[in-house]
């Protein structure tokens, strides 16, 4: 049986116009065809349907006939809501790489230097990850009710005032934040804590021979060994911000008037509810490109650093 | 070669037996025709003891037709009917609320009209009922019950601070500072679907300009549009109400399950619903609803102006038929929910059936009362949001959920509206 790599390496140049592939090459396609069949059928044939749609001006109902070019391309461009859902995005990707790799970080070193009960806390942190996206949605909502949640109840004893939450324009997106961050800290702890814990001990013994303090074996030892880990944390991050929807209908739908819409809700609102599927299919267009860009950028620059 | 002729042979009339076989087969056993049917009555919904057994019966009492239904749940269906309706695919028989988005259907030939409905056969219905699914004078839809929107209040509450059920909109504002400066939520409004907060526009634009205003708008009439003063009025008035704290703080993100909770358990005193709400009230807390909640008409804005007769409503749930349905279709689903027994499993299950002499079969008092003033409205306005084409009626969803969270001005609520009814509807 031939790995793929053996596969590259001994390709030879095909002979014209004639089908004959070494035997290599037939069983890497033979193995990598089911695999391309669905990818196919349910990635590649929908973005080139939606990209098809996205040129209509189309209701969804009856015929694609009104082809419109990039008119909707040009819609977009000049859509409030859209750069406000995209700017949104922005705020998630940041606010993700802000809180959740510090606190990862931070909360993975406490945990990994044997304290008592930090096995305890370490699946406490991680219990919110089994939940799904949805429950973990209407729990919040029901702390953030603002007549009868938790969260008022807690304010209203510290003797400070009522807040909107999730009603209020100015306060939605940060209670959004706030819960994500909740839902996914416990699964980067466990990543940066596997990490630590794959860093030799010896560089530790060998810090501690040539004089270094806690402070600097954890600057110039866990950190850069952290690194590569925490690029991947990044692009995973970078990832689920851009496609991130779940969470923001259930607490929010997106609102209220659009100060918690992302690209994502905005795209379902504009298909599903106003029915435009023209447009919808060019937001998702987008999104895809977008996505896109960021994630070979990311590729390129990992590769970078592997080479040097 | 001779072998592979027969063999060529023996397979040829052996397939042909079989073909002969199976289609002698088919004619024998006369299977009845099927009609699929998409609803949304699953089993947390209210509408769950009328319609599945109504399909039950139906299919014990006919051997020629057979439905064939599948529950989906609200919010579900919306989007699983329009994704089946892009591919083509959508099922015989479908739940509609009629308005624009019905009429979008009818312009794609993806529904056929009812022809029936103007027979012998449709002589049951209250012809209010075909309204909100009627374009140019042909029927697209059966409704199965009418609805309409009327102001819940909590009797017990009003009577703790000698307040009486609100006439005026003053009187409302009044008993909202009361209420509030008891420390109890003076009107419950769950606006993260944004149709509950559209309940007060409408109502306000009707007080505020009758039916003309809308009607004038949407028909782009010469003169009219959606910056009429009735609307800017509406808008005012909805800040005026947010302002005095009549929905307390946060609301814009409550939803329409919390709006029912507060209400149903007497944590709120006022709550502006359908008529479909009580049976959740009943579910929520069956003693207040039964004995404390009772319903009125919108205030009128002043006691002179308006007519207090003209409510917002229309049908309740309705059935299209799609385009490519089998013939039987149409009678089937008349039969359905023309039956008399229909009719009194509406009314028995407390909604408003919109067929003919049923009202008396009406138990629950509170109900009784809501069919009865919507049998007398002067007028039935049907909910913008779904009366519009689907992009102008998120706009104004949209527009009103800001008029609430006073993050836009009425002024400029009416001109956005304008401004996409000009680009949807035409200018006038």
């Amino acid at each position: 049986m031939a790995t793929i790599s053996q596969v590259f390496k001994n390709r030879t140049p095909a002979p014209r116009f004639h089908l004959r592939l070494s035997e290599p090459q037939r069983t890497a396609i033979a193995f990598l065809a089911p695999a391309l069949l669905i990818f196919s059928i349910f990635v590649l044939w929908p973005i080139i349907k939606s990209v098809r749609y996205s040129l209509y001006d189309w209701n969804g109902v009856g015929p694609l006939s009104d082809f419109i070019g990039v008119n909707n391309y040009e819609d977009l461009l000049h859509d409030k809501v859209f750069w406000k859902a995209l700017k949104n995005n922005g705020i998630v990707v940041i606010w993700s790489l802000g809180t959740q790799i510090p606190l990862g970080v931070g909360l993975a070193l406490l945990l990994t230097r044997g304290l008592k009960g930090s096995s305890f806390f370490r699946t406490l942190y991680f219990v919110p990850m089994v939940l799904s996206e949805v429950i973990v949605g209407v729990i919040w909502r029901w702390i953030y009710q603002p007549f009868f949640g938790m969260a008022n109840a807690a304010l209203l004893e510290l003797g400070l005032d009522k807040q909107g939450w999730l009603g209020d324009e100015k306060q939605v997106l940060l209670c959004i934040l706030v819960v994500a961050t909740w839902r996914y800290l416990g699964f980067y702890i466990v990543i940066f804590i596997a990490a630590i814990q794959g860093i030799p001990e010896e560089y530790y013994e060998a810090a501690s021979i040539d004089g270094a303090n806690a402070f600097q074996r954890h600057r110039y030892i866990t950190i850069p060994q952290l690194i590569p880990t925490i690029r991947v944390a990044s692009v995973l991050m970078i990832v689920g911000a851009l496609k991130s929807f779940d969470l923001v209908w259930v607490l929010s739908q997106g609102g209220p008037s659009h100060a918690s819409e992302l690209v994502a809700t905005y795209m379902f609102k504009e298909a599903f509810s106003s029915n435009n599927w023209g447009y919808g299919s060019t937001i998702a267009f987008t999104l895809f490109l977008i996505a896109f860009v960021l994630a070979i950028t990311f590729i390129f620059f990992t590769r970078q650093k592997k080479d040097t | 070669m001779q072998k592979t002729r027969k063999m060529i042979l023996f397979c040829t009339l052996a397939l042909s037996m079989i073909l002969t076989l199976s289609a002698g087969h088919v004619e024998a056993r006369q299977s009845p025709t099927v009609i699929t049917m998409w609803h949304i009555a699953v089993e947390s919904d209210s509408f769950y003891s009328v319609l599945p057994p109504a399909i039950e019966r139906f299919n014990a009492t006919h051997t020629d037709v057979q439905i064939e239904a599948q529950a989906i749940q609200n919010d579900a269906f919306k989007t699983q009917i329009q994704v089946a309706i892009a591919a083509g695919e959508q099922p015989d028989i479908f739940m509609t609320w009629g308005g624009g988005l019905l009429q979008s259907y009818v312009e794609g030939g993806v529904v056929r009209d009812i022809p029936e409905l103007d027979t012998e056969l449709g002589a049951n219905f209250i012809p209010g009922g075909f309204a909100p699914s009627t374009f140019d004078g042909k029927h697209y839809a059966v409704p199965a019950n009418l609805a309409g929107v009327f102001l819940y209040y909590n009797k017990d509450l009003f009577e703790q601070f000698d307040l009486s059920a609100p006439a005026t909109w003053d009187e409302l504002i009044s008993s909202c500072e009361t209420f509030s400066e008891n420390g109890i939520i003076p009107i419950a409004l769950g606006n993260v679907n944004r149709w509950t907060g559209s309940f007060w526009f409408m109502n306000l634009v009707l007080r505020s300009g009758g039916p003309e205003p809308f009607m004038n708008a949407f028909n782009r009439v010469d003169g009219a549009s959606f910056t009429d003063p009735a609307f800017v009025e509406a808008g005012t008035k909805i800040q005026e109400a947010v302002e005095a704290g009549c929905f307390g703080e946060g609301f814009n993100g409550v939803d329409y399950p919390d709006e029912q909770l507060l209400f149903g358990t007497g944590l709120a005193a006022m709550e502006l619903q359908g008529d479909w709400n009580y049976a959740g009230l009943l579910n929520i807390d069956a003693e207040i609803a039964e004995n404390s909640v009772d319903v009125v008409p919108f205030p009128l804005l002043d006691s002179e102006m308006g007519d207090p007769n003209a409510l917002v409503g229309g049908t309740g749930q309705a059935f299209a038929i799609s385009a490519d349905a089998p013939a039987e279709a149409n009678v089937a689903l008349i039969e359905l929910l023309g039956s008399e027994e229909f009719g009194l499993s509406v009314a028995e299950n407390g909604f408003i059936p919109a067929l003919k002499g049923f009202d008396q079969n009406i138990e629950v008092p509170i109900v009784q009362k809501m069919a009865s003033l919507l049998s007398q409205a002067s007028f039935v306005q049907l909910a913008y949001d779904q009366f519009l084409p689907p992009e102008l009626a998120q706009v104004h969803l949209d527009t009103t959920q800001q008029l609430f969270g006073l993050s836009t001005s009425p002024e400029d609520a009416a001109a956005e509206t304008e401004a996409a009814a000009v680009e949807i509807l035409g200018a006038e």
